[in-house]
């Protein structure tokens, strides 16, 4: 950072970039708040679905070469199934032990994965690296002094699109009403005659969507893949959803946001290599003196 | 119409019901009493499924309950409104209202449903679009209520509605009952206060620890001042 004439102008556009790689964020932060708000459990393994979307997206966009609307259906379809894969696993079998017990098996579910997609990615790309194809890394738009990253803008739209969509679904359909219900207690969505296992399935599975999407952005923004994505969304993931409040959904979206404008500018104002370590320091801070997070009010206060 | 025969639950070690049987007729109202902790929201817990039996059957409509998911229970037309009313805090009046028919598709019913409970309840129309934790007791008790018919049940479960509610209210809330039995619902209902309960209810099982004790017709046992005292206390 230099204390000149364009500091102010910097300052902005690191702003506007902050918040839109924050809308990213959001959508992983998403994944937790619905698990955590429906269930109670922290689902450690959330970030995998973001470790898995990205991947898929890399294979199919890059090896396969195909055409970008399909390969991120491929990515959110991946998320879907990972997402599948940790309810079927983690939490249904040994849904009535105490609420540990499910967070324990995603946490090794997290581990396991990772260490299985770690070494794919070793035997693929030792030799040849594989940018994430992003066509329009180097189209931009200009207004005055500003300049918009174009691959920025499809991220946020999508982002938004899927929140709307997302909204919808809680407060329009069928499904969103279960879903409220569930959030409400799950004996009283039995008596409302909710099948709560299968309505939880469907979460995991919108949990998943918003996983494997944020992953293949993720790698379309940076130009790259890596097998630790996960480790990152989830670490990043559930700090959001914290500081947003624990379990809601209009507040991981305004942490995400938060939290992606508060790392860039820490790093533009103080520097890059600290930019991690000042981001959640600062938002620690902010933590230490609102504990319920930005929007946690209730505990009831889920959706 | 509901039939236990002889069940048994257990939270761990504890057993909870020691082997409940009971029979509730088409039409009647059948009253659970007894003292706290005598297992009587045990018993609606266990028949809604949200608790199951370590031995015993449960028989509704011709149909044995065992092993049946609460969901399928409650849908077809066996409505639990639990202790504490246990409203959709967050959602309107309306909401809650709606919830209630969740498992009905017949949208023009439902709404017909939805104007006849809020006649029968005014003040849930005058409220609608409050949400519900916002609500005095009375009024949370009649949304209770009020969501339970909306789901057309064949038989309704009531856990203590007088709870919690002003003199005056629990005396139009046992009224409300008996409208509902004259409408034609059929009614298990558990109280602590075993006299407004006998007074609406046709049979009465009297419970203590986990355990029928006496059972008899509703009226003569709220003449038998004797028998009443003995096991509920000053009730």
């Amino acid at each position: 950072m230099q204390f000149d004439e364009f500091f102010f102008i910097d300052l902005i556009q690191t702003g506007i970039d902050g918040a839109m790689l924050g809308s990213v964020y959001a959508l992983m932060a998403i994944g937790f708040a619905l698990i955590w708000g429906l269930l109670g459990i922290l689902n450690l393994a959330h970030g995998q679905t973001v470790a898995f979307g990205m991947f898929a997206g890399l294979v199919s966009a890059g090896h396969l070469k195909l055409p970008i609307p399909i390969s991120f259906a491929c990515a959110v379809v991946t998320g879907v199934l990972v997402a599948l894969l940790v309810e079927r696993i983690c939490y249904r079998p040994i849904r009535r032990a105490h609420e540990l017990v499910p967070m324990i098996a995603t946490l090794g579910f997290w581990i396991t994965t990772e260490e299985i997609l770690q070494k794919i990615y070793f035997h693929m790309y030792f030799k040849d690296f594989m940018p994430f194809p992003n066509p329009f890394t180097m189209t931009r738009f200009t207004f005055g002094e500003f300049v918009i990253r174009f691959d920025y803008v499809v991220t946020m739209s999508v982002a938004v699109v899927l929140v709307a969509a997302l909204y919808f679904v809680i407060y329009r359909s069928r499904l969103g009403m279960a879903l409220r219900m569930v959030a409400a207690g799950h004996d009283i969505a039995h008596l409302m005659g909710v099948n709560v296992l299968k309505t939880l399935r469907s979460a995991f599975m919108i949990a998943g969507a918003f996983g494997g999407a944020a992953g293949y952005l993720l790698g379309y923004v940076a130009n790259m893949a890596n097998p630790y994505a996960g480790s990152m969304a989830t670490v990043k993931g559930l700090f959001t959803m914290i500081l947003g409040g624990a379990g809601s959904i209009p507040g991981a979206i305004v942490g995400g946001i938060v939290l992606g404008f508060t790392e860039l500018e820490s790093a533009y104002l103080f520097s890059f290599a600290y930019r991690d370590a000042i981001a959640m320091g600062l938002l620690f801070l902010l933590l230490v003196f609102r504990p319920q997070g930005l929007f946690g009010t209730r505990v009831e206060d889920k959706i | 119409m509901l039939e236990l025969r002889d069940v048994q639950v257990s939270y761990g070690e504890v057993r909870a019901l020691r082997g409940i049987s009971l029979k509730v007729e088409e039409g009647q109202i059948v009253t659970l009493i007894g003292a706290n902790g005598a297992g009587k929201s045990t018993t609606l817990r266990t028949i809604s499924g949200l608790l199951k039996p370590t031995s015993g059957s449960i028989h509704f409509d011709g149909k044995e309950l065992n092993g049946t998911e609460p969901h399928e229970i409650t849908r077809s037309g066996l409505i639990h409104v639990p202790e504490g009313r246990m409203l959709l805090e967050n959602m309107t009046v309306r909401e809650n209202l709606l919830a209630g028919a969740y498992c009905r598709s017949d949208k023009d019913a439902i709404q017909s449903d939805l104007g006849d409970v809020e006649t029968r309840f005014p003040i849930l129309a005058e409220r609608n679009a409050q949400k519900a934790r916002t609500l005095s007791g009375g009024e949370r008790q009649m949304l209770a209520i009020g969501r339970a018919l909306m789901s057309r049940p064949k038989l309704l479960m009531l856990d203590e509605p007088s709870l919690g509610l002003a003199p005056k209210l629990v005396e139009e809330m046992f009224e409300s009952v008996s409208t509902l039995k004259s409408e034609g619902t059929t009614i298990l209902l558990v109280e602590q206060n075993a006299y407004g309960a006998l007074a609406v209810a046709d049979y009465a099982y009297v419970l203590r620890v986990g355990e029928v004790v006496v059972e008899k017709d509703a009226r003569s046992l709220l003449t038998d001042k004797s028998l009443l005292d003995a096991y509920l206390g000053e009730a």
